[in-house]
């Protein structure tokens, strides 16, 4: 595959966008795992003029506004200014994500989690990823509410990624503790702690009870932009493209009761509109 | 008498004459000098101890001649610089103290006395890219006297400072200074000051000569970064001592120390999202990445419409000499703004002084519906806000036939291959005609536009937006062109 060294390689482990939560029984809990390439990200930015003279040059080359010699000095010198880019290839068969794991530490010891892991998203989509500073990897996995193989207690924990047989990164440590009790109901029923669980369901592609969630925190604020930016995103991922048009549209509307009328208009809603729209007039 | 008795006296008696002899000859001139700096050295902040030397000579037959006579030798530090910090960005709250030092408890120190502790301020940071690489230390003695008299004397000097400069000069009772020499030469002619530069620095710029920030002798504060061109403004907010200084960037995961090129522009992020900085290597700007908020001093608050909190988020905060002014440094944040896939919160479109956070939402980016693109060409397209990129024209309300649409000249337009333009936004844009039922003609992207992955140098339409000349969808009057407007200098 091409492994170089893992140096400059950059995981970062994050539990609901946090380094440390504390948890509900009926709350999920989201792990990020991102993955990126400082080294080549930063060497990228430092060439990327260079090999944009170098471009210009060899243009210059096909239309013969430069002489060879000129061409292979300037080329010279332009090359010697560029910094090596080690890039990362991973992956298999099963998957780039195969290749993480979590890890907890229990007395002094650090083993690998059995708790029930749920795959939410992986970034690229691919099997096998190239890490060259350009785009990062990112893994969310979670733990559904409610779940009884829950761990309960407090506990540290690390993602790691086994890049290449016996060549390991770690990441930085969270820790999470799991209440072992549930929400109170006003805190149940507010519209951040509705929208985590709709959209955390949505991820689990458990599309009936991400519904459930949007249509509550609806029932009680018929302009949620978020809600009916879920509303929107479950219909269409079920195909219903036209009720996705409708909450989309919803959304914006919802938007504009907002904000002034010269703020910029919705951008990400708009996107959504449009993606359905744009589906509706090609199916 | 004995034989013994004899050789006595008459030992007695030549050394007496040979102290007469002494006293009447002519008293010697006596002088001292001093080693130079190495052209090499540069200064580093992590207990770096250097050794200078001096030796005292006799002046004989028209030259200078060692040894001279012993006497005690005093070495003074002087106009020693006394930046804030070690670096330009490390660490907050800082003392002043002076940036070059005697080294007191250093074994080969143990025969000087001690005196002009400059001490003052908070405790020196012990740490400075990894644990003790700067052991602790209570003074910094700028003057140290050998306690017996020779006739050399080698002083060990500690700096504290990535910055450091000053003069370093040694006398003697009755030496006349002999101007300073190479390591293991000989001495110079004649008398002159022996007082040297640390570090080698002929010009006086207080950059050391061997550095590439010196510029063959620039002023200091200097500023004329021309790499990117971008809007034509030289520098990126970092004068050439600024940049030489250097920064604590964490740009290969560990922590290093980085001297910064005086004709790149840099560009410097927290990445606290930890999902990469996307596209933005097209705006062919030289970005680090910083570990942690203590390198900027501190995050802003989390503001929408307004400057970042003054201070904060500075990578030049601890300035002092030949400085401009403050540069800022970005935030990258993962947030949800209510209908947004990404948001630059600030006073923007700006320079990162106008920025206090470029925002992605990362759910928003990798919804499976989304484009996968999507977060790559969002984090370059809002990064691209912070450094003086507008979209392409302006976003506004505009709705035809039902669906959604984008007036002519708006985010749309423009040479579709443009990061900061809008893609997938909208079905169609539409220009003005009268003879059309809605006072508008359409023309559609479909299905097939994808994200822009360079700037923009022609405010041209291109590919779809390049219907035909008459309608050409050109960016908005003083808008396109974004590799042309790009900036980061905030002063």
């Amino acid at each position: 595959m091409g492994i170089n060294e893992p140096k400059g390689i950059r995981i970062s482990l994050k539990l609901n966008k946090k380094n440390d939560v504390s948890i509900y029984e009926d709350e999920p809990l989201t792990l990020t795992i991102s993955i990126v390439n400082n080294l080549a990200l930063t060497a990228n930015s430092a060439n990327a003029y260079y090999i944009s003279q170098i471009n210009d040059l060899k243009k210059k080359l096909e239309l013969r506004k430069i002489s060879e010699d000129d061409f292979k000095a300037k080329l010279n010198e332009f090359e010697k200014k560029l910094a090596e880019v080690k890039t990362f290839v991973f992956g298999g068969p099963e998957g780039w994500t195969q290749l993480i794991n979590i890890w907890v530490l229990e007395k002094d010891n650090w083993i690998r989690t059995n708790w029930p892991w749920k795959h939410l998203l992986h970034h690229p989509r691919s099997q096998v990823v190239k890490l060259n500073g350009k785009t990062s990897c990112i893994m969310e996995v979670g733990l559904d509410p409610e779940d009884v193989n829950r761990p309960k207690g407090k506990y540290i924990i690390k993602a790691i990624l086994e890049i290449a047989p016996n060549k390991n990164i770690e990441s930085n440590t969270c820790t999470v503790n799991f209440i072992t009790k549930r929400m109170q109901k006003t805190e149940k029923e507010s519209e951040p702690v509705n929208l985590n669980l709709g959209r955390y369901t949505y991820k689990r592609l458990q599309l009936e009870k991400s519904m459930e969630y949007a249509d509550l925190i609806l029932s009680k604020n018929q302009n949620s932009i978020l809600a009916w930016s879920l509303k929107g995103e479950i219909e269409e991922t079920r195909g219903e493209l036209d009720k996705a048009e409708t909450a989309y549209l919803h959304s914006i509307e919802a938007y504009w009761k907002q904000v002034p009328a010269d703020s910029e208009p919705p951008i990400s809603l708009q996107i959504k509109l449009t993606r359905v729209q744009s589906r509706k007039l090609f199916q | 008498m004995d034989q013994q008795e004899n050789n006595n006296q008459e030992e007695n008696i030549v050394a007496i004459k040979r102290i007469i002899l002494q006293i009447r000859r002519p008293r010697e001139k006596q002088g001292i000098d001093l080693t130079k700096t190495e052209y090499e050295w540069l200064p580093d902040a992590r207990n770096q101890r250097t050794e200078y030397t001096a030796k005292i000579y006799a002046y004989r037959n028209g030259a200078w001649v060692y040894p001279g006579e012993p006497r005690r030798i005093t070495f003074t530090l002087y106009d020693i610089s006394k930046e804030k910090g070690v670096c330009m960005n490390f660490p907050m709250d800082a003392n002043t103290n002076p940036d070059l030092f005697f080294a007191e408890g250093d074994d080969r120190m143990q025969e000087y006395n001690f005196s002009e502790d400059d001490t003052s301020g908070s405790a020196c940071p012990t740490k400075i890219l990894d644990e003790d690489d700067n052991p602790s230390h209570e003074h910094h003695y700028l003057k140290a006297t050998t306690k017996e008299a020779v006739t050399e004397a080698t002083v060990i000097i500690r700096c504290e400072d990535y910055g450091a400069f000053g003069w370093l000069k040694a006398e003697a009772s009755g030496c006349e200074p002999i101007p300073p020499r190479e390591k293991n030469s000989d001495p110079s002619e004649g008398i002159g000051p022996n007082d040297i530069r640390i570090p080698l620095d002929e010009d006086g710029n207080n950059i050391a000569d061997c550095a590439p920030q010196d510029g063959w002798g620039l002023p200091a504060n200097s500023d004329e970064d021309s790499i990117p061109v971008g809007d034509g403004t030289p520098g990126d907010g970092l004068t050439n001592y600024e940049e030489y200084r250097g920064f604590i960037v964490a740009d290969s995961v560990t922590l290093t120390h980085l001297r910064t090129d005086i004709e790149l522009k840099d560009l410097f992020i927290l990445d606290k999202a930890g999902y990469g900085l996307g596209w933005i290597d097209a705006a062919e700007l030289s970005i680090h990445l910083i570990k942690s908020p203590e390198y900027y001093n501190g995050d802003s608050s989390d503001k929408t419409n307004e400057l970042p909190d003054s201070g904060t988020q500075v990578i030049n905060y601890n300035r002092g000499y030949a400085t401009g002014g403050e540069q800022h440094a970005l935030r990258l944040v993962d947030d949800t703004v209510a209908g947004f896939i990404g948001y630059c919160c600030g006073k923007g479109p700006g320079t990162p002084g106008t920025c206090n956070r470029v925002t992605v939402d990362i759910d928003a980016c990798l919804n499976p519906n989304e484009d996968e693109n999507r977060l790559d060409q969002t984090i370059a397209h809002e990064i691209g806000h912070a450094i003086n990129l507008w979209h392409h024209g302006q976003n506004t309300k505009h709705t035809h036939f039902n669906v959604s649409s984008d007036p002519a000249h708006g985010t749309t337009s423009g040479d579709m291959d443009c990061i900061m333009r809008y893609y997938k936004a909208y079905n169609y844009w539409c220009y003005p005609k009268a003879d059309e039922p809605d006072g508008c003609k359409t023309h559609t992207w479909g299905i097939n536009e994808s994200a822009g992955t360079t700037f923009c140098t022609d405010p041209k339409g291109t590919g779809f937006n390049d219907w035909f000349d008459e309608y050409n969808n050109r960016a908005s009057e003083g808008k396109g062109s974004c590799k042309y407007q790009i900036k980061v200098k905030d002063w």
